[in-house]
C-alpha cells in the first residue's frame, strides 16, 4: 500500500519551517484526514497519507480521488487538475515515510495517550525543523506537546468538516509553541485558501466553545417545555442560522456534540455555563445519535 | 387598527416596531424614547387597539409604561410587554389589569424577520392572547407562542452566545474580530455574536444576562466582566465596524 514518494523540490525550509513546497504529512486517513490531505495535495503540496493499516490508507485515498473526479464531472475544475492532485498524495503505514515532511497534519482518534505516543514517535522520524500539528478538537495542544523534546515545534491546526470546503482553520498556540511556527501554519493556511484565525490554547478554542450555548439553551428551553424542537429551531432559522440546534446536533451526531459539551465542560473545571443538558445524555444512551442512526431529534425515515 | 408603542432612551426596539408597524398600514402612536410627554399622546391611547412596550435596560422606565398603558388603554386592550429582560408573569404581576398582558421578544436585526415570540403571563386570558396575536398578523409577523420566561428564546440564546464571546476575548483566547469571524466561517452564523451584540446594545443584552441570572439564580448567566464594563461605558465590543451599520432602526 506504501506509494514511493518523489523528493519535493527544495524542501529546504527557512528557520520558520516548511514552504509553500514542502512535503505535508497526514496522520489519519478518515474523513478530517483525507479531507486535509486533498486540500494540501489540491494546494500543489505533495502529500504522504499515514494511517495504520492498509484498508484505512487505501479507503481515505481512494475517497479523495472520487471527490476530486466528481468535482471535474461537475466543471468544478479540469479532470487534469484532479488527477494531478490524486497523483501528489501517496499512502503509507510506514511512519519512517513521513520522515521527508516539513509539516505534519495529525488527525488520530481524539485519545491523548495515543496521541502522545504517536508525536513522540513523529518527532524521532523528522527534521528538527518540521512542524508537527495537531487537528484535535477536544484535547490541549499543551497536552499533546508536553512530554515532546520540541515542543515548541507543535500546534493546533483545527479544520472544520468538510475540511475541503469549511473556509476557517483554526492555529492553535500552546504555552510552549514558538509564534514564527504559529506564524507559518497561519501563512500555509492563507496558501491553501483556508481562512486562519488564531487562538490560544482553551478548551473548545473558539468555536467548539462560543458555540455551546447555541445548544445548552435550547436544550434548557426544551427541558423547560418553552417549546418543542421544531418551534425552536424555526426560530433559529427566522434570526438568520443557517440550521436550528436540534437539527444541527442531528447532522453533527448527538454523541458527537455531547462528547464536545462534556470535553468544554471539563476543560473548564465545571464551570456552569457549560454544563451538558441531561437531554443530551439520555439520547446518546437511548441511542438516538442523529441522521446517521435514523432517529435524533427528529426521524429520518432513510438513514444515509 | 391603532397602537400605543412606548421605547426608552437608550433603545431602538420601539423605533423599530413603529416603523414595521406603520410600514403595514397601522396607526402608530406612542412614544420611541420617552413617555414624558405623556399629554401629546395619551388622548389616543383611549382608543387604542393595544399599547406595546418595549422597555428592556430600566425597571423603573417599565414600571411607568405599564402602569400608565394599563391607565389609558381602553378595556379589552391587549397590554403587550418586552420580555426580553422580564419575564410576562413579572410584568403583569406589576398591574391590576394583569390579564390584559401578554409577553414578546423580538430581537435585530428585524429586517426579514417573518416571526416574533409572543407568551402568555400566568394571568393572562384567553382574549387578549387572541387579541395580541392579531396585532402581530396585521403587522405581517407571525405569532410563535412560547414558554414565559425572562429573555423568551432568541434573546436569550443570542445573549448567552454574545456573553461567551466576550468571555473568549476577556480571556485572551482570541481578538473580537477573530471570534466573530471564526463564528461565521466555522459554524455559519449569520453574524458575529461581539457584533450582533453591538447590534442589540450591549446594556440591552446586559439586561437580559442579568435576568436570566436573577430568574434561574444561577452562575450560568453571569455576565462577562468585559461585557458590563463596555456597556457601562457606552462602548462596544466591535469598536472597528460603523457604529451607524449597527444602528440601523428609523425613527417613529
Amino acid at each position: 500500500m506504501s506509494a514511493p514518494l518523489p523528493a519535493a523540490p527544495g524542501t529546504g525550509a527557512a528557520a520558520s519551517g516548511p514552504t509553500a513546497d514542502a512535503v505535508i504529512g497526514v496522520v489519519g486517513a478518515g474523513t478530517m484526514g483525507a479531507g486535509i490531505a486533498q486540500v494540501a495535495a489540491w494546494s500543489g503540496h505533495r502529500v504522504v497519507l499515514f494511517d495504520i493499516a492498509p484498508d484505512f490508507v487505501a479507503r481515505g485515498t481512494a475517497g479523495i480521488a472520487r471527490l476530486l473526479r466528481r468535482g471535474a464531472e461537475k466543471g468544478r475544475h479540469t479532470p487534469d487538475a484532479a488527477e494531478a492532485a490524486i497523483a501528489r498524495i501517496g499512502g503509507t503505514v510506514a511512519l519512517d515515510d513521513l520522515g521527508p515532511c516539513g509539516l505534519i497534519i495529525e488527525a488520530a482518534p481524539e485519545r491523548l495517550d495515543l496521541k502522545r505516543d504517536l508525536f513522540a514517535r513523529l518527532e524521532a522520524v523528522v527534521d528538527a525543523e518540521a512542524i508537527l500539528a495537531t487537528n484535535t478538537s477536544t484535547l490541549s495542544v499543551a497536552s499533546i506537546a508536553g512530554g515532546l523534546a520540541r515542543p515548541e515545534r507543535v500546534c493546533g491546526l483545527h479544520f472544520f468538516n468538510p475540511a475541503p470546503l469549511m473556509p476557517l482553520v483554526e492555529v492553535i498556540r500552546g504555552p510552549r509553541t514558538d509564534p514564527a511556527v504559529a506564524a507559518t501554519v497561519v501563512g500555509l493556511a492563507r496558501l491553501w485558501g483556508k481562512t486562519p484565525v488564531e487562538a490560544q490554547d482553551r478548551p473548545g478554542f473558539i468555536v467548539n466553545r462560543v458555540a455551546r450555548p447555541f445548544y445548552g439553551e435550547a436544550l434548557r428551553l426544551l427541558g423547560e417545555g418553552a417549546a418543542d424542537v421544531a418551534t425552536l429551531d424555526r426560530l433559529a432559522r427566522d434570526a438568520g442560522f443557517p440550521m436550528g440546534p436540534f437539527e444541527l446536533m442531528d447532522l453533527i451526531g448527538i454523541d458527537v456534540n455531547y462528547a464536545a459539551a462534556c470535553s468544554v465542560y471539563e476543560g473548564f473545571f465545571h464551570d456552569p455555563r457549560f454544563r451538558p443538558h441531561p437531554i443530551q445524555r439520555a439520547m446518546v444512551e437511548s441511542g438516538r445519535l442523529g441522521r446517521k442512526t435514523g432517529h435524533g431529534y427528529y426521524a429520518y425515515p432513510d438513514p444515509s | 387598527m391603532r397602537i400605543i408603542i412606548l421605547g426608552e432612551p437608550t433603545g431602538d426596539l420601539a423605533a423599530g416596531l413603529a416603523a414595521r408597524l406603520s410600514a403595514a398600514g397601522i396607526d402608530v402612536r406612542g412614544a420611541p424614547r420617552t413617555v414624558d410627554d405623556v399629554d401629546d399622546w395619551a388622548p389616543a391611547a383611549g382608543r387604542a387597539d393595544a399599547g406595546i412596550e418595549c422597555a428592556v435596560v430600566d425597571g423603573a422606565v417599565k414600571a411607568r409604561h405599564v402602569a400608565l398603558l394599563d391607565r389609558l388603554l381602553p378595556p379589552g386592550a391587549p397590554l403587550i410587554t418586552c420580555c426580553h429582560a422580564a419575564s410576562a408573569t413579572l410584568t403583569a404581576s406589576s398591574v391590576d389589569g394583569a390579564a390584559r398582558v401578554v409577553g414578546f421578544a423580538w430581537l435585530p436585526p428585524w429586517e426579514g424577520r417573518a416571526t416574533v415570540e409572543l407568551a402568555r403571563a400566568v394571568q393572562t386570558s384567553d382574549t387578549a392572547a387572541a387579541a395580541a396575536e392579531a396585532v402581530w398578523r396585521a403587522a405581517g409577523l407571525e405569532p410563535v407562542w412560547v414558554g414565559d420566561s425572562a429573555g423568551l428564546v432568541l434573546p436569550r440564546i443570542v445573549a448567552c452566545l454574545a456573553n461567551e464571546a466576550a468571555f473568549a476575548v476577556q480571556d485572551q483566547t482570541a481578538g473580537a474580530e477573530d471570534v466573530d469571524r471564526a463564528m461565521m466561517l466555522g459554524t455559519r452564523y449569520p453574524r458575529g455574536p461581539l457584533a450582533w451584540a453591538d447590534l442589540i446594545g450591549l446594556d440591552h443584552v446586559l439586561a437580559t444576562l442579568d435576568a436570566l441570572a436573577a430568574e434561574h439564580g444561577e452562575d450560568r448567566y453571569r455576565a462577562a466582566p468585559l461585557l458590563r464594563r463596555l456597556a457601562a461605558a457606552g462602548s462596544r465590543l466591535r469598536p472597528d465596524l460603523d457604529p451607524a451599520a449597527a444602528a440601523g432602526a428609523s425613527r417613529l
